[in-house]
């Protein structure tokens, strides 16, 4: 009777594992054939217009108790609707919309309507709360360039995502005079590649997990070469002795990101939702909160100088021109009315409107591939601090 | 009651060796990825791959006026495709050639001006052997 009963169970276990295995190759097998019938068509989307409440100006007069209100009376003065949007006019020539957080394609968190606060001290001013709900204003034009370091070039190199991310740090760190080494970036960047000091470009987002690991030093220490087939030895990994200014560059390098945040493509996106690369709307709120974006993009129909709007072109089928390769660049304002984002490049002030490119909305959406805020920096004394501690021998009380 | 639970497992069992017979049907390829710099005959046989990089152009305005152009020589080998690696900073392009028929063939990389001189040219020898014969 046991001996049946074993029987049975070897059976049963038998038939189990048989179930499992092959339930395991219908999902794998599902998975391939998927992959194997997936369309690769994209699409150009038209501008979705963000849909906006529009109040009277007498129910801005609700204010909620208990919180931090608007100036009601500037409210109601410079309050007007035009094409049934509600707007609040600031300082002369500017205009902001007003638009509920819940209607907004991503709803900041307090953090980051208090850090926008300090970059545009504006918002908080014109923020009303009704009927429990807020009201944020939104600026039409953000411009983060007055608060950006220099434009640089990279010359014949393909270091596009070195200047990208090094601008994003810098800025990070207060923007100013500070002057981060690409040279060092290329450097950190190819060597935690395995690829030596070779020009052979870099997924724009790897650069972030690159600097969280590792800081970069100041370009007075590490100076960028323009000739991509002379690099200095200490660029070298095979060198066979460091040399001294190698050393330097190693030891001293304090910057390095404490946190960020990615942010991907969603090819099958229709409507300007969610937090991806490719919506416009998720791009301006990050902005309006103080951030700058790290992105990569194809670039396709760039004509110099590339002083207009860069738009998606077509081609004569009517699909949009195939792009010509990667390039990275950091995202640094934006203008509502006229759909355009304002982007720092690395090709020199000649290009562009002083070094800066107007990339259209449509263009985002169209050619965005990914990119990253960078929403913390390591104090600078900590990290020069932190590999002293380590060398100090730890003190044990005796027993 | 009992027999009928064992219906829909067994369906189920049925339903997976069904779709991996699929699957297995599915001819079995090598793909050869090679690098620009290659400079040896490549040895492929018939049902092949080849995923050529070309080199890494950086993307700069001097360049933007220039495109990546591939072709190819012989019979046996046809281009089936290309695509952009997910890097910035170059306009490197990966061409895939699939190989067919035995015999010799070159494959070309160019890189062509908008005004359609030729900057950069290079090229790369492919020997295509007949698939192992199947016993």
């Amino acid at each position: 009777m046991s001996r049946l009963r074993r029987t049975r169970r070897t059976t049963l276990t038998l038939i189990a594992l048989l179930v499992l295995v092959g339930l395991a190759a219908t999902i794998a097998s599902a998975a391939i054939l998927a992959r194997v019938r997936a369309p690769a068509a994209k699409l150009i989307m038209a501008g979705i217009p963000e849909k906006v409440i529009a109040l009277p100006p007498a129910r801005l007069a609700q204010v909620k108790d208990g919180k931090q209100v608007a100036n009601i009376q500037q409210l109601q003065q410079n309050y007007f609707v035009r094409n049934n949007v509600p707007f609040i006019r600031g300082a002369p020539g500017e205009e902001f919309e007003l638009i509920s957080l819940e209607k907004m394609a991503y709803n900041p968190t307090q953090t980051e309507i208090t850090r926008a606060t300090r970059v545009l001290p504006k918002i908080l001013s014109h923020m009303a709360y009704i009927n429990g709900g807020t009201l944020l204003a939104i600026p039409q034009v953000v411009d983060h360039r007055p608060d950006q370091t220099s434009v640089k070039n990279q010359n014949n190199r393909g270091t596009c995502v070195c200047f990208a991310s090094m601008a994003g740090l810098e800025v990070a760190y207060g923007g100013g005079s500070l002057d981060l080494s690409e040279q060092f970036a290329n450097y950190l960047y190819m060597t935690a590649e395995s690829r030596g000091c070779k020009d052979a470009g870099l997924k724009t987002t790897d650069s972030a997990n690159y600097l969280a690991n590792d800081g970069v030093c100041v370009e007075t220490i590490c100076p960028y070469q323009n000739d991509k087939y002379n690099f200095p030895s200490y660029c070298n990994n095979a060198a066979p002795a460091a040399p001294p200014m190698r050393v330097e560059a190693v030891s001293k390098r304090p910057y390095k990101i404490k946190s960020y945040q990615k942010i991907w493509r969603n090819d099958s996106l229709t409507t300007d939702t969610g937090i991806w690369i490719n919506n416009p709307r998720y791009l301006e709120s990050l902005l309006r909160a103080g951030h700058d974006i790290v992105f990569g993009t194809h670039v396709a129909g760039w004509i110099t100088p590339y002083t207009g709007t860069i738009d998606v072109k077509l081609t004569g089928g009517g699909n949009p021109l195939p792009s010509v390769g990667g390039h990275a660049m950091l995202v640094v304002g934006y203008d509502r009315n006229q759909e355009y984002f304002i982007v720092k490049n690395s090709w020199g002030t000649s290009k562009g409107q002083a070094g800066y490119v107007y990339l259209s909305y449509d263009y985002i959406r169209t050619y965005a591939k990914y990119g990253y805020v960078i929403t913390d920096v390591e104090p600078i004394l900590l990290t020069m601090i932190r590999p002293m501690l380590r060398a100090v021998p730890m003190i044990r009380p005796s027993r | 009651m009992r027999r009928l639970l064992w219906l829909p497992l067994g369906l189920a069992v049925l339903g997976a060796g069904l779709l991996c017979a699929e699957t297995a049907q599915v001819p079995k390829r090598t793909v050869w990825i090679v690098p620009h710099d290659y400079q040896g005959t490549l040895c492929v046989q018939s049902g092949d791959v080849i995923e050529l990089w070309t080199w890494p152009l950086p993307l700069v305005p001097d360049n933007l006026e220039s495109r990546f152009r591939a072709s190819k020589e012989g019979r046996g080998v046809e281009l089936v495709g290309e695509t952009l690696p997910h890097k910035e900073g170059t306009m490197q392009r990966l061409y895939f050639f699939k190989a067919f028929e035995p015999g010799p063939a070159t494959l070309k990389v160019e890189l062509v001006h908008m005004d359609g001189a030729v900057r950069e040219t290079r090229t790369y020898q492919v020997e295509v052997a007949p698939p192992p014969s199947q016993e």
